[in-house]
């Protein structure tokens, strides 16, 4: 489940035009400043994960710094 | 000792497409960018009416990589490509501007109009209650503004002006007088709209006032405007500075007057419009007679153009009838908060080369009027100063004064 969350992740990034670091780099420890995202691409994100998914994420601000911690927030509302 | 101010870059996107050149190609050969349009959503119509949207409109292709059309409205978006072609006209790269005293003031009448149709489908169509968390960035009056800073770095004054079919003027107008009185030593100014979202245009039919068929300014026979949308951006510098950098100087801009009809939202004040002007010219300090062109408002509605021929016959007396008056948005459509910064753009075209815009599908002039409306085809002659007038609904107007550039750059 994680693999696909991330890969949805990287997917929606890619399509919004983000300059993503090279893929091998990027691991669930990446911070997600690292990865290149202005705050209107990480509302883009959210926003497409949460339509692909069928989920709500609320309260995210702040709460999430890595990659692994948007990964959790996902998957743990997936139940 | 006030500075003296100068237009160093112009940029647009219009009816004619991106860039300065087909709008300019369109001016002088007197090619109108209105086309019938008509658009439907179910069984609700709309058109046919006489309109300009922009076609083609493919942001990324103009725009730098870093900088995600998608994440704005149409209209910063038309703003943004404009203000790259301003810009690289004027000689200037980002980094000279953050480096400057720069500040950048954008007109806007109809905002994020497209969001807001989106929105409202998903929401009242669609009944989903979960809305892009994009959909108020996009719709935000000031994020054209806000899309110039990012483009081109710069941290200053950055504000929206928002006066409906006078937005592009009052703003050209605040930096203006923000250089003439040193705050700023640039400012890349001007307006921007996108008016094609079916419930915007709804509404624009439910006012009655768009034509059918052609938009005939002054003309006998008028029977409505032509809506369209676009952006023009300018590049407005001190004099001193352009000079310094031996910038390319396209006319000095001189004056500005201001003035609100303070009575009805719809109708033209005679008033208004003639303080708007006389204000312009006192602030230019010029003689009414040393006016050579007017690019008038000129919407092609019944009262706008008598009100404004009756303005102009008031403010300039006997010397009227030798002002090349040239109304463009029949060519050009009315953009809204666009459209005086696209007549700009056609005022710099007379300053600099004396070459008129004509004012289209001109068939009569209005009994008793002598004015010169410039009929159908362009006319060349010398322009040493102009007049370029915006008046809004809302009774909120603004008249531009500029003088052509003799002195070397």
């Amino acid at each position: 489940m994680n693999n696909t969350v991330l890969n949805q992740i990287l997917a929606i990034a890619k399509k919004s035009g983000v300059d993503l670091p090279p893929l091998q780099s990027i691991t669930p420890d990446t911070p997600l400043a690292e990865l290149n995202l202005d705050s209107t691409d990480f509302l883009t994100i959210v926003f497409e994960l949460e339509d692909f998914f069928g989920i709500t994420l609320q309260n995210y601000e702040g709460e999430l710094i890595t990659l692994g911690d948007l990964i959790q927030a996902v998957s743990g509302r997936m139940g | 000792m006030p500075n003296r101010v100068v237009i160093t870059g112009q940029g647009c996107v219009s009816t004619f497409g991106v860039g300065v050149a087909p709008f300019l190609e369109a001016m002088i050969t007197g090619r109108s960018g209105l086309a019938p349009f008509s658009d439907h959503d179910g069984d609700i119509s709309f058109g046919p009416i006489s309109g300009g949207p922009v076609r083609d409109f493919f942001p990324e292709e103009w725009l730098p990589k870093n900088v995600k059309p998608k994440h704005y409205g149409l209209f910063a978006t038309f703003a943004m490509v404009a203000a790259q072609e301003a810009v690289q006209g004027a000689g200037l790269q980002p980094d000279d501007l953050a480096a400057r005293r720069s500040g950048i003031l954008v007109g806007t009448g109809a905002s994020g109009q497209e969001t807001i149709g989106i929105v409202s489908r998903r929401l009242y169509g669609q009944k989903i209650g979960r809305l892009h968390p994009l959909s108020i960035p996009k719709i935000m009056a000031n994020s054209p503004a806000s899309g110039l800073a990012a483009l081109l770095k710069i941290s200053g004054p950055v504000f929206t002006i928002n006066s409906a079919c006078a937005s592009g003027n009052h703003a050209v107008g605040q930096g203006y007088t923000l250089i003439k009185h040193g705050v700023l030593d640039v400012a890349v100014t001007g307006g921007t709209d996108a008016n094609f979202d079916f419930g915007f245009l709804k509404a624009w039919e439910g006012l009655g006032v768009l034509t059918p068929d052609l938009c005939r300014p002054f003309s006998k026979g008028r029977n409505g405007m032509a809506l369209s949308e676009g952006a023009g951006i300018f590049v407005l510098e001190n004099l001193t500075s352009a000079q310094k950098r031996g910038a390319p100087i396209l006319a000095e801009v001189i004056g500005v007057g201001y003035s609100a009809s303070g009575d009805d939202l719809t109708k033209p004040s005679l008033a208004a419009v003639e303080k708007a002007m006389r204000e312009a010219l006192d602030s230019a300090g010029l003689a009414a007679h040393q006016v050579d062109h007017i690019n008038a408002h000129g919407t092609g509605t019944l009262l706008n153009d008598r009100i404004e021929a009756e303005g102009i016959q008031n403010v300039f007396g006997a010397h009227a009838a030798k002002i090349a008056i040239s109304a463009t948005k029949a060519l050009h459509g009315h953009a809204i908060g666009a459209s005086s910064a696209l007549e700009l753009i056609a005022v710099l075209l007379a300053l600099r080369t004396g070459t008129i815009a004509p004012t289209l599908n001109f068939l009569a002039a209005d009994a008793g009027s002598l004015l010169d409306f410039t009929p159908n085809k362009a006319q060349h002659r010398s322009v040493q100063v102009a007049l370029s007038n915006a008046f809004a609904f809302g009774g909120l107007n603004a008249t531009l004064a500029l003088r052509r550039y003799e002195g070397t750059s």
